[in-house]
């Protein structure tokens, strides 16, 4: 574990799914994007569609993924090294994070038969409560995406695309780490506040 | 359609990209938070990126002077990125900021394939100190270079010479126009009437059955439909006319209106109006109403991007109407008056002080003295210091006989012809001196004004025009004449909002560094001579 949270790396990550059951949903799209010393990296950006085993996607009207788009896509088995070398050294951020890092180990514990390894993860949306507790206030209203979106001036990005919502994620945690560091949070602070799991 | 493209479709130079293309740059993209105080790039670097501020401002420093701020939305590095120069000021955030970064190759591909792209991001290379310019496209700017044809201009109503002057008043009615040009059998336009000369005809009896030809003026003052509004502008300005004809291959093609240009140049059409203001000027007080009133006017061109030499055309005119005016009020009728220095060569000072010259006549020490100073045409003769006769090389008429003004100015020429080794060793002690932020541009003027009456010519013409002319390296010659009229705007900016920036200090401070070249590229080229 690094001293710094700004000399740690994340890659912030989003996916599309067919649905919302964890046990029995597929992914059917993968981004992610590294953040490193407080630079988000395009360049080493992942994105890919991945082919699910049963066509069940009840949710186009959110991912706007059509069956036809997924139909030339690679299976979940070909593009499960990278997604790991994306995971592998960094600790992993997202919004709400715990569904996707569980549709992860879903899909590699019945796809492959293996258990992925993952260092961490934080939930900006976490990262935001203790943030605004920290400044003394309560938070008296919902923290979704939107509302973090609308707290850091950013709902033009384009929305409801896995590389679209993984890039907002990742502009919002910049900013968020900025903050973070002022108030010399540590890595391990970060990580206990980061990924407490809200039960619903 | 990856995620920040929304973002960056609405910034210019990105908005002239399609979609696709601005996804290529994206996908380079590095997006970085820089804390407080945190070096972006340093001084003397190639920058590989340039940089957008998305969100808080970055501080462009020279040491620890801060010189520019790049604020939301503007970027900064191009020069070093494109150009491959190195960085002349580091770049520190000034407050948590962050920074959208472009590879500088993937720009360069863009403007391989994007034509307007490229021409946008080459119009900020080619000037210098791009970097702490701020580049809104100014609307000033844009209104300027329209055309004629580009705003309505109205078909002429015409007549023949010997249609009656009623007649006219009928034209003028039924088509509901302020004007009726008089053209010849051919079509050529040889005179017009305008509302106002009606009105000063039948104010001062002449009778309805005149002849329209004995009640024009002329001639015709006209613009041609290619020309720019800025043109059709400054032709209304000198000639404090309402009407001018407008013509398509030198026919008549139509007509347009002070009142038409005045609709396109609203809020900004104050200068139209001075024409009409500078007539009525009788006392000092007035004319330091009017000339407020055209400083303040100045404020806004000085914020826009337009060029020095532009400005200068546009003001020029004026402050050449209200001396005409001033004249009036006391030169005798005799007088015949030049000017001369910086207005001479049509080039804008402030505070707007006219030097004259008065070759015949006399010019009362009264009420308007303090706006000039006056040199006597007999005080200068073959015993004169020539560094005063070649000053008259500026000298241009004003009033008064044309042809006494030329014929003196050609003898002076002459006198001087006669002197060229002087001419010679004065242009040596000239490049002998030390050049400094204070006297950078007049060394140029001096300098530029002595190489062309060596070289035989002896008329009024703008520094950078004779800069241009001079037989140098065309690079030196490119970047002295930008910087002189970048050095001539900050001496306008100063007078005018009474304090140097820092900006223009330090471009004050560089810009010695390319007269000294210049200077040196002169005395190179003179050991040919």
């Amino acid at each position: 574990m690094v001293e710094d949270i700004l000399k740690e790396n994340y890659v912030v990550i989003d996916v599309e799914t067919t649905g919302l059951n964890t046990k029995k949903d597929e992914i059917i799209a993968f981004a992610s994007i590294p953040i490193k010393e407080m630079k988000i990296h395009m360049d080493e950006s992942y994105f890919t569609l991945i082919k699910p085993e049963r066509f069940r996607i009840t949710s186009i009207k959110y991912h706007g993924i059509t069956e036809n788009d997924l139909l030339s896509a690679p299976e979940f088995y070909e593009v499960a090294e990278k997604i790991e070398n994306a995971l592998i050294s960094s600790v992993v951020v997202g919004y709400a994070v715990n569904i996707d890092v569980e549709f992860l180990r879903n899909a590699f514990k019945k796809k492959l038969r293996k258990k992925l390894k993952i260092r961490g993860y934080l939930d900006i949306a976490e990262i935001e409560h203790w943030l605004i507790r920290r400044r003394g206030r309560a938070v008296n209203f919902k923290l979704d995406f939107d509302s973090l979106l609308k707290i850091y001036r950013i709902e033009k990005f384009s929305r409801h695309s896995a590389m679209g919502d993984a890039f907002a994620t990742a502009y919002i945690f910049l900013k968020q780490l900025s903050q973070l560091q002022e108030l010399d949070v540590s890595p391990e602070d970060l990580t206990r506040f980061g990924k407490k799991i809200v039960f619903f | 359609m990856l995620p920040p493209s929304d973002y960056l479709t609405k910034i210019k130079p990105f908005s002239y990209l399609d979609e696709e293309q601005i996804d290529e740059l994206i996908k380079n993209m590095h997006v970085s938070l820089y804390k407080t105080g945190k070096t972006v790039f340093k001084k003397g670097k190639v920058l590989d990126r340039i940089y957008l501020v998305r969100d808080g401002e970055l501080g462009l420093f020279d040491g620890d002077d801060l010189v520019e701020v790049i604020g939301n939305n503007e970027f900064t590095g191009l020069s070093s990125a494109i150009k491959k120069e190195k960085t002349e000021f580091e770049g520190r955030a000034i407050a948590d900021t962050i920074c959208f970064e472009f590879r500088a190759k993937d720009i360069e591909e863009m403007m391989e394939r994007n034509q307007e792209f490229a021409e946008f991001i080459e119009k900020i290379l080619r000037m210098r100190f791009s970097e702490i310019f701020h580049f809104e496209e100014d609307e000033l700017m844009a209104l300027f270079s329209k055309k004629v044809s580009d705003v309505i201009f109205r078909d002429p109503v015409t007549c023949d010479p010997e249609s009656t002057l009623r007649d006219v008043v009928r034209l003028m009615k039924e088509n509901g126009v302020g004007s009726v040009i008089i053209t010849n059998r051919k079509g050529n336009p040889v005179g017009i009437i305008t509302h106002t000369d009606v009105i000063d005809a039948l104010a001062s009896d002449v009778p309805l059955l005149s002849r329209a030809e004995s009640v024009m003026s002329s001639p015709v003052i006209a613009v041609d439909l290619s020309s720019s509004l800025l043109d059709a502008y400054i032709k209304f300005i000198e000639s404090a006319v309402n009407h001018l004809a407008v013509a398509r291959d030198g026919r008549l093609a139509g007509v347009i209106t002070i009142k038409d240009l005045m609709k396109s140049f609203e809020p900004r059409s104050s200068l139209l109006n001075y024409p009409k203001i500078v007539k009525k000027i009788e006392d000092p007080e007035q004319l330091e109403d009017l000339i407020r009133d055209v400083l303040s006017s100045m404020k806004n061109m000085l914020r826009s991007g337009l060029n020095y030499e532009t400005i200068s055309s546009i003001y020029i005119p004026v402050f050449d109407q209200i001396l005409r005016q001033i004249l009036k009020k006391t030169a005798n009728e005799s007088a015949t008056v030049a000017i001369i220095g910086d207005f001479g060569r049509r080039e804008l000072i402030l505070p707007p002080v006219y030097r004259l010259l008065i070759i015949d006549g006399e010019v009362k020490n009264g009420n308007f003295s303090e706006c000039y100073t006056t040199v006597h045409a007999s005080s200068f003769s073959e015993e004169k210091k020539l560094s005063d006769l070649v000053e008259l090389a500026d000298s241009r008429y004003i009033s008064g006989s044309g042809a006494r003004y030329v014929s003196f100015k050609e003898e002076i020429g002459r006198i001087v012809e006669g002197k060229k080794d002087e001419v010679l060793s004065l242009m040596k002690k000239e490049l002998r001196e030390k050049i400094t932020a204070e006297n950078c541009d007049v060394k140029v003027e001096k300098i530029a004004r002595l190489w062309t009456v060596y070289n035989g010519e002896f008329t009024s013409k703008t520094t950078s025009e004779r800069v241009r002319s001079m037989s140098l390296d065309p690079e030196v010659i490119s970047l002295t004449s930008e910087i002189y009229s970048t050095i001539k705007l900050i001496r306008l900016r100063e007078a005018i909002f009474g304090n140097r920036s820092k900006t223009d200090a330090i471009i004050l401070k560089k810009s010695v560094g390319v007269i000294r070249t210049f200077r040196n590229a002169v005395r190179e080229e003179m050991k040919t001579w």
